[in-house]
């Protein structure tokens, strides 16, 4: 990856293009989460791979790459929404556009109210959840990639878990909701 | 407490099953082709600033916003609030007297107020933030960051972030400095005075808010005499593209930075010019700020050999460590913590980190030999620490149950004892109100900070006597 990189770095758009391939689901998962609607997804992934072909001959140091990459679609996702934020009606800020399946076996895994919560929550708030839950990221990684102090990270992740737990033992507590044990 | 504390097993089956598994190969296809027909940016900045440069200029054309005012601050018989300290206790001339200012005013309970700080687009959905406040200028001076002014997209750019610069004469009423082009799109981290008065403020240049990736504009300093009208530091022998902290001394400006090629390193200047580089350790080490105090005591801090992930992102630190300023130069100390923030009060080091068991506090006498005093109470997240004149303030926020975080300020008579903290006013219920930066005045403490509503609101609180 790292020759992938340097050659990107200078000028090879073929080197960029495996890039993309190679890094593309993951990114636009990512993107994805933070969003909530898949077309606003694939314009900010598509959005932070310009700025990264871009400015990547300014990148000094080619290990940090794939945390800068993290970086750049998170804001391009934070951008779009700002935007979205101003043209209210274009994007809907709830559950997601469509659901990426329907495993009913798993009450947790399509649980409404997991959604709503995690939709109602700020951007900033829903991509420390998805780095730290989706990406395994450590708090110092989370921080890093949004450049946040450690303590912002979490503040931010308790004060989102505390409502998507609360979202959780809500519908759990509900008339034939799920009762699943905190861990 | 780290994040793998609080992971959530339920929620993290959520989100694996609500990503998607697949990018449609036509979405690679598009972006690859529009990446064919995109130049890319190579090294070297003036195309860039030559597009930027109109769209900074429109900055000064931005209308300001009046701040209500809740409370005025007395000022001092020369008209000049005096005594303060700002994030990370950084001292100022005045925060250096070895005496702290007595305490003035009628006597009664105090009370904290708040206020706004100019938001100097009010219709956007971009925000401030206030990072770090001094007594200086016309008055007071907080510096942080905002958004310039003309192509709308500029907002969603950071690289044309730019730096933010509040004044005011009283505490109360605040303006947004109008001059702030010289600053160039920048963070600004924090803000000191110097002997002679003029204020140093220091940042990340361009979007290099931290020591990596993409290569910064300018060497990272400004300096001004009256808070309103600023330049740019030239740049110095190191390459160094942005500093993390600063603290103005009686013998100068200490800055801390870390140079392309060379670890943690102190920059000392007596007048802005001539500037004596210290590095302090090696490379593979990082300096997150210092602190110290008019008898010269300085502790700069960070962290030895930072854990990196596959990815190079500080994961974890090493060790948590400390260079301590003596007489012979810089000697390094190994910390009980990781500091948050620093202060130096009645000859002892104080510090603040966020430990297992909350922001915990230590204090030494020597800065090598540290007492672990008490954790502040509450569940606290610290940013900034002052010397006051009960003992110490720490400012940050609190959670106040239900999912609610409030603005906090907490008091210690020593360093070791803390009191339950204050909780401080905010509108409405944001998200994370924060206190970043704590003033002394003769008459109480000014708060600067901000809270996040749709946006960062950059704020500010007053507590005096009514």
């Amino acid at each position: 990856m790292r020759e992938l990189v340097e050659r990107a770095r200078d000028g090879d758009h073929d080197a960029f293009a495996r890039i993309l391939a190679e890094r593309g689901d993951r990114l636009y998962a990512l993107a994805y989460l933070v969003m909530r609607h898949r077309t606003a997804a694939e314009d900010a992934l598509q959005d932070a791979s310009l700025r990264a072909w871009r400015d990547l001959p300014r990148l000094r140091d080619l290990d940090r790459f794939d945390g800068w990459l993290r970086r750049l679609v998170i804001n391009a996702c934070f951008d779009a929404l700002r935007r979205q934020r101003r043209r209210p009606t274009e994007i809907a800020l709830g559950p997601a556009d469509e659901p990426a399946t329907s495993d009913s076996t798993d009450r947790i895994a399509n649980h409404d109210a997991l959604a709503r919560a995690f939709a109602r929550l700020s951007p900033e708030h829903r991509a420390v959840v998805v780095l730290s839950h989706y990406e395994g990221m450590t708090t110092g990684e989370v921080a890093s990639v949004l450049r946040v102090p450690a303590g912002t990270v979490k503040s931010r992740l308790h004060h989102a878990l505390r409502a998507l737990r609360a979202a959780l033992d809500a519908d759990a507590r509900a008339p034939g909701g799920a009762a699943v044990p905190r861990q | 407490m780290n994040v793998s504390d609080q992971r959530d097993p339920r929620i993290e089956a959520w989100l694996q099953r609500e990503a998607p598994t697949g990018l449609d190969d036509v979405v690679i296809r598009e972006i690859t082709n529009r990446v064919r027909a995109t130049p890319q940016r190579r090294r070297g900045w003036g195309p860039l600033f030559a597009a930027v440069g109109p769209i900074l200029a429109g900055t000064v054309a931005v209308a300001l916003l009046a701040t209500f005012v809740m409370v005025v601050i007395p000022r001092g018989e020369d008209g000049r609030p005096i005594g303060s300290a700002g994030v990370g206790g950084s001292p100022t001339p005045e925060a250096l007297q070895t005496e702290p200012p007595a305490p003035s005013g009628p006597s009664g309970p105090m009370s904290w107020t708040a206020f706004g700080l100019p938001d100097p687009r009010p219709e956007e959905i971009q925000g401030e933030i206030a990072n770090d406040a001094v007594a200086g200028g016309p008055g007071f001076v907080a510096v942080g960051r905002s958004y310039p002014a003309g192509d709308p997209q500029a907002l969603f750019d950071e690289r044309q972030w730019t730096a933010a610069v509040w004044t005011s004469v009283d505490g109360a009423t605040w303006d947004l400095a109008e001059d702030l082009e010289s600053l160039s799109p920048a963070d600004l981290r924090a803000v000191a005075a110097g002997p002679d008065g003029r204020l140093l403020a220091v940042g990340y240049p361009n979007d290099a808010v931290g020591p990596d990736e993409v290569a910064p504009t300018g060497v990272g300093m400004w300096h001004s005499a009256d808070g309103i009208h600023w330049e740019a530091v030239p740049p110095l022998e190191a390459d160094v593209h942005g500093f993390a902290d600063v603290i103005g001394t009686n013998e100068g400006w200490l800055a801390a930075g870390q140079p392309d090629g060379v670890g943690p390193t102190i920059f000392t200047s007596t007048d802005l010019e001539n500037w004596t580089v210290e590095p302090l350790a090696s490379e593979e080490d990082e300096i997150d700020g210092l602190f110290g105090d008019a008898s010269g005591r300085v502790l700069a801090y960070g962290c030895d050999h930072p854990i990196e992930d596959e990815w190079g992102l500080r994961a974890g630190c090493g060790a948590p460590t400390g260079w301590l300023r003596t007489d012979g130069g810089w000697e390094a100390v190994p910390l009980p913590i990781l500091p948050a923030v620093g202060a130096v009060m009645d000859g002892r080091y104080v510090i603040i980190g966020q430990g297992e068991a909350g922001a915990e506090s230590f204090s030494s006498v020597d800065g090598r030999t540290w007492e672990a005093g008490a954790t502040l109470p509450g569940e606290a997240y610290v940013y900034s620490l002052t010397r006051t004149e009960q003992g110490l303030a720490a400012g940050g926020s609190v959670h106040a149950g239900n999912d609610r975080f409030l603005p906090a300020v907490w008091h210690s008579p020593d360093g070791l004892t803390w009191e339950p903290p204050e909780e401080l006013p905010v509108e409405g219920s944001p998200q994370e109100p924060t206190v970043m930066a704590i003033i002394q005045t003769p008459s109480g403490l000014i708060g600067l900070g901000y809270a996040y509503y749709d946006k960062p609101v950059a704020q500010g609180w007053i507590r005096s006597r009514p």
